[in-house]
């Protein structure tokens, strides 16, 4: 498996420059969601200890770089995480087809636990109608870059450590 | 001690991971403009990380014409290779062309404008947020000049939208089509009075006219710009055009959606306006103002 500090500064150079990368190829209205897909890779990836120091050390730069109240995106992608630990064992630990659906649906959640926080807190926000209106599109993202990640990870594992015996990489 | 909490370091690590989002929230105001406050720590790693931005949005171009290079080299012959490198070159010149006419409209909207106190800035980057729409903008204000929040952020064509947070040497700039965003209106046409706020879709830019009813008589393509109400943005400035009006049955107001006049995605360089020259004469006022009656203090004291 890849060092903890490896998956962490993959991670947060796709953090840092997802928003520069967009912007510099014109990329504007569509968001890659590198974040939910991070989140979604160590929630159902990673172990237990190495998935909590890694996300931990990407809450704060992955809350600055969206762009929204502080706290909230880092609220929706714990929720996220928590919700996909709580299924991970089920799936595995391959990087499969199933986890990159649930890689979506955790993106659905994210949506869910901030759309409920401005239900609670600010329930005629207009930000309430744009989550909505965005989980569909965001989510379809997460499922796209969640491959690519899962896949280029995975080659990576692969380019250090081989194939191991039960490690049945169905993405790459 | 430490036996201790390498046996609960998992439990310690999900604690934390609970509490970091929800101090972020209790120190952070909520969803308005210029409301939030962050807590010092936070602002400081944030420059940081703002810092590190740039730089790697620099080096990243770097990185990439490096590659283009390698794959030339393998895969085309020596013509095909000095094709190759011209047309980068014209590519080249033509961006530089394109930033020369931005640069020559953005000096030129400078120009017909003395009054206002206009300070160029970078877009450096946007959000990542798949709702909220914030671009990140390096600047740097000059001596005596003040970057504040709710400051209008502009281009020549228009609005682009106002300063969110100000650290060192950047800004965020909360977009006018981003859903927190509230901009006081009129139509260009028949002085109707809104508040433009966005709408946060993904795929467009598109925001909204909320308080305009069936009496104000809306078109579509009516062009909506600042009323210069709520001491914000200077009158007369072009946000948009109405793309589509809607009579809401049940409501009392009409349903306006407006295209931003700015194109928000393709924005490369900007203007915040900081200062009006009416507001800088109000200001020198208040500061004469208030030197007068510092000298009757002490006039007046034994």
């Amino acid at each position: 498996m890849l060092s903890s500090w490896a998956v962490f500064i993959v991670g947060l150079i796709c953090i840092v420059l997802e928003g520069s990368i967009g912007h510099m190829f014109g990329v504007e209205s569509i968001g890659f969601e590198w974040s939910l897909a991070l989140t979604a890779y160590v929630g159902l990836r990673r172990d237990w200890h190495s998935s909590l120091w890694i996300l931990l050390g990407w809450l704060l730069p992955m809350d600055w770089f969206s762009g929204g109240p502080g706290g909230l995106h880092a609220f929706g992608v714990v929720v996220m995480f928590w919700s996909l630990r709580a299924v991970a064992s089920r799936f595995g630990r391959p990087w499969n087809l199933g986890k990159v659906l649930l890689a979506s649906l955790g993106a659905g959640v994210y949506h869910a636990a901030t759309a409920l926080f401005f239900v609670v807190t600010a329930p005629d926000s207009p930000v309430l109608d744009a989550i909505l209106y965005t989980a569909p599109g965001a989510m379809l993202m997460t499922l796209l870059s969640s491959v690519f990640l899962g896949w280029g990870l995975n080659r990576v594992e692969q380019m250090l450590y081989g194939r191991r015996g039960g490690d049945g990489l169905l993405l790459s | 001690m430490k036996e201790f909490l390498l046996k609960h370091q998992g439990k310690a690590l999900a604690l934390v991971l609970c509490l970091v989002p929800l101090i972020l929230l209790a120190t952070s105001a909520g969803a308005s403009v210029g409301k939030e406050r962050r807590i010092r720590p936070t602002r400081w790693s944030w420059s940081f990380l703002s810092l590190g931005q740039v730089g790697l949005t620099e080096s990243v171009g770097e990185v990439f014409s490096i590659f283009d290079d390698d794959d030339t080299e393998k895969e085309l012959a020596r013509l095909r290779a000095e094709n190759a490198i011209l047309r980068e070159e014209k590519a080249r010149l033509i961006g530089v062309l394109q930033e020369n006419e931005r640069l020559r409209k953005m000096v030129g909207f400078k120009q017909s404008h003395p009054e206002y106190t206009l300070v160029p800035a970078r877009v450096i980057s946007q959000d990542t947020s798949p709702f909220f729409r914030v671009i990140s903008i390096e600047i740097k204000a000059p001596e005596g000049v003040k970057l504040k929040v709710r400051q209008p952020v502009l281009v020549a064509g228009g609005v682009v939208g106002q300063v969110h947070e100000v650290l060192d040497g950047h800004a965020q700039v909360l977009l006018l089509s981003d859903p927190r965003s509230q901009i006081d209106v009129i139509s260009q046409r028949n002085r109707a009075h809104g508040i433009v706020s966005g709408l946060g879709h993904e795929r467009d830019y598109e925001a909204k006219v909320s308080y305009l009813s069936e009496k104000d008589q809306v078109r579509e393509g009516d062009v909506m710009v600042t009323s210069g109400m709520g001491g914000g943005f200077p009158p007369e400035l072009i946000v948009g055009e109405v793309l589509s009006v809607q009579p809401d049955e049940r409501g009392l107001f009409q349903k306006v959606t407006v295209a931003p006049a700015v194109d928000l995605s393709r924005v490369s360089e900007v203007f915040v306006l900081t200062a009006t020259k009416e507001r800088m004469m109000t200001i020198e006022q208040e500061e004469d103002a208030a030197a007068l009656e510092e000298e009757d203090d002490a006039e007046q004291q034994p």
